[in-house]
């Protein structure tokens, strides 16, 4: 990676705005423009943040907000979690400047919050979000939205009646690498997609310590059915949602399969799932997640007939790999009716040396985190008081289909989404 | 737009491109798979490393036991058995284990030893029965120097099966194969370049149903900037050779000109000469970089 040239967010933020400003790459990401927009520093438009959940991802979350919090003039006003421990860490994390609850309806009470961050355990998003916009807030929600698919289209309806903002935390929405990739894919570098293969492979038990036996549901709530759809939830939302942005549309039919198979330690949801997404136009979406084998890791695939991109490593494999200056020279000069000499060996030839095709960068390696973009694109979404659609939609077009997905997997049948969950 | 088919893939650690002028994309694409095939068959039947490669069967059982050769790994060994005598031994398919040695930083005490154990002289061809045995247990063959022009020499065939009169094939930019003539002239010009200038011509082979084969001690990296390679070794001092040297060796036989590439780089003028006597058809370019100092020498 040493020729891959690092920029700053000022440049990288120059760069989006002018990818945004394209037509096409508004009908895909309309959220960028939003990062082009110039900051402001005025006190009246601060806009003040409360936290519920405090936890690791919530944690995060707090330890970017004070980071840059005068650079995006916000505030992080309150936090709330109903676990001692946690609320510890965020009133350590926010040097006690933020107020304390431990309801978080209390904190919804509070008057100076414009909006709320939830990063609570699944199972807590939608009453959360749902009261949070019945109070007038602006709400920034960690995926997948719900437990069940009445409450994420509760949610989502409730966004609409309120028309107040809601923000799904999918932050590959907000990868510069993503972003350029899904810029190249739709502009057709790769060719017709005609197949998507993904995979979440880790080899670890997903267990948090528990300080006592009646804590073990509260903190490992990811292992427990009434909580959480486990790698659905937690893992696979997040790849439904980049297939889905690939697409443009979402799948048609799904149908998968699970099983606990290795970590027999008192869990409900599945260790090791996989799945298959048909899509509209005959493109299948594959994907598959263990916990035992981490061999793999984490991968998006997308494979058209004129290439394929990996995502996660920033790749892109062409085809055809690229020709040989002497031979494009060649090729060239046949076309124009010129006969001239072919120059065998240049500054790049490696005769007779192991030369492999390691395909090329998608994208420049640029030093931005895409946590901290989504968190900014919020706070200018909530200073102009709008968001584009698009955005809570790939959050509920994910979270919708991790659920079915699990009716399917639970099933053993082909799944269509009912129509009364389709936006 | 005119009927050119062209394409490439990676094969044998290196860049096969094919251009077919005069060629539909069907009919190239036929080909083009054929060859692949057979390149793919040759790589893994003849890989150094591969485990299950036929190469790797001989190299671990020859000193033990005698090994019955196939037909085809007969006659290549043949080729070489000859090309070894006709370059005075410097063309040498057993040198690997001393490259080997090099790239670990061993001693040159302990290369001078390996490399006394090694030489074709150790490997016994018995060519009533078509079988082959090592002298000792640190012999191995490596074709890596040949297996482009070998693969070169095999898919000649399928061209010539489909009647494709006109045709440019670089394997890596250092084994060419051509047939019939560049479209718009009368032959396929191709040019080396010079040793301090990459941008300049040092010479041009002007080739009709011909082949040339480049061998070279350097090679520029990406960046420009010029690198010596450890894999060519001379077989008297068991060192890589430390000035900057180029051969080309044109032929009608990609295998011939291959198997000659490397070996000439090391030869005398006298023995140069001696050559081109034998196989008048030859024409061998031959650059050495002493000092700073070029000289280029050019015979046929």
């Amino acid at each position: 990676m040493n020729d891959i040239f690092l920029v700053d967010r000022r440049e990288f933020i120059k760069k989006i705005s002018m990818i945004g400003g394209s037509a096409a790459a508004l009908a895909s990401m309309p959220w960028l423009k939003v990062l082009g927009e110039s900051d402001t520093k005025s006190s009246s438009d601060k806009v003040r943040l409360a936290l519920i959940g405090m936890g690791d991802r919530g944690k995060l979350l707090t330890q970017h907000i004070e980071s840059f919090s005068s650079l995006i003039n916000a505030e992080l006003v309150a936090i709330c979690d109903d676990y001692p421990p946690n609320l510890k860490a965020g009133i350590e994390l926010t040097k006690g400047n933020a107020k304390t609850f431990t309801d978080y309806r209390k904190l919804l009470e509070e008057k100076n919050i414009d909006a709320v961050i939830i990063a609570t355990p699944l199972h807590e998003h939608a009453h959360m979000t749902i009261e949070s916009l019945n109070s007038g807030r602006h709400v920034f929600c960690e995926k997948a939205m719900a437990r069940t698919m009445d409450d994420t289209k509760l949610m989502y309806d409730t966004h609409l009646t309120t028309g107040k903002i809601l923000q799904i935390g999918h932050q590959r929405i907000f990868n510069p690498i993503y972003l350029d990739a899904i810029k190249k894919i739709h502009s057709g570098d790769i060719g017709q997609v005609t197949q998507i293969r993904a995979y979440w492979h880790r080899n670890n038990d997903w267990r948090r310590p528990v300080p006592s036996p009646e804590l073990e549901r509260k903190i490992n709530w990811r292992h427990y059915e009434e909580y959480s759809a486990g790698l659905l939830s937690e893992l696979a939302s997040h790849q439904i949602q980049v297939a889905n942005w690939i697409m443009k549309t979402s799948p048609v039919s799904v149908m998968g399969t699970g099983s606990i198979n290795f970590w027999k330690d008192g869990r409900e949801v599945d260790d090791n799932i996989a799945m298959i997404f048909s899509y509209p136009d005959g493109t299948q979406f594959i994907y598959d997640s263990v916990t035992s084998n981490k061999h793999y890791g984490c991968e998006e695939q997308i494979m058209g007939n004129k290439g394929t991109m990996e995502l996660e490593i920033n790749k892109l494999f062409s085809e055809t790999p690229p020709q040989a200056p002497a031979i494009l020279q060649l090729i060239n000069d046949i076309e124009k009716d010129v006969f001239d000499t072919i120059p065998i060996g240049g500054a790049s030839w490696v005769p007779e040396t192991a030369v492999q095709y390691k395909g090329n960068y998608i994208s420049e390696n640029y030093k931005m985190d895409e946590v901290k973009l989504q968190l900014e694109a919020f706070v200018k979404f909530i200073r102009k008081g709008e968001a584009p659609e698009m955005l809570p939609i790939q959050g509920y077009n994910s979270s919708i289909w991790t659920l079915l997905s699990e009716q399917a997997i639970k099933k053993g049948e082909k799944l269509t989404l009912p129509d009364k969950y389709k936006v | 737009m005119k009927d050119i088919y062209h394409n490439s893939f990676f094969s044998m650690g290196t860049r096969f491109n094919v251009v077919f002028p005069f060629c539909n994309d069907d009919l190239g694409e036929h080909i083009f798979s054929l060859i692949k095939n057979e390149l793919n068959r040759i790589e893994s039947k003849y890989s150094y490393f591969d485990r299950e490669s036929f190469l790797f069967r001989i190299n671990k059982s020859a000193y033990l036991n005698e090994f019955w050769l196939d037909e085809e790994t007969y006659d290549l060994l043949s080729n070489c058995r000859e090309c070894n005598s006709l370059t005075n031994g410097k063309f040498d398919i057993t040198l690997r284990p001393v490259i080997e040695s090099l790239n670990e930083e061993k001693s040159e005490n302990e290369n001078i030893q390996l490399g006394s154990n090694l030489g074709f002289k150790n490997i016994i061809i018995n060519d009533k029965n078509k079988s082959i045995r090592f002298e000792n247990e640190f012999v191995k063959i490596d074709f890596g120097a040949i297996g482009k022009g070998y693969g070169l020499h095999k898919i000649s065939n399928y061209l010539d099966d489909y009647e494709i009169k006109d045709v440019f094939i670089s394997f890596g930019g250092s084994s060419i194969l051509t047939k019939g003539k560049h479209p718009n002239g009368d032959c396929w010009k191709v040019s080396i370049p010079d040793l301090n200038n990459q941008l300049k011509p040092s010479h041009v082979f002007n080739i009709k149903d011909g082949s040339l084969s480049i061998s070279s001690n350097y090679y520029y990296g990406d960046n420009g900037k010029i690198r010596f390679k450890n894999s060519i070794i001379d077989p008297e001092s068991y060192k890589p050779m430390e000035e900057k040297k180029l051969s080309a060796i044109y032929s009608s036989s990609p295998l011939e000109a291959e198997l000659l590439s490397t070996g000439i780089m090391l030869l005398e003028k006298e023995e140069i000469e001696k050559i081109i006597k034998l196989k008048p058809e030859l024409k061998i370019l031959k650059i050495n970089d002493k000092n700073g100092v070029v000289e280029k020498e050019f015979y046929e």
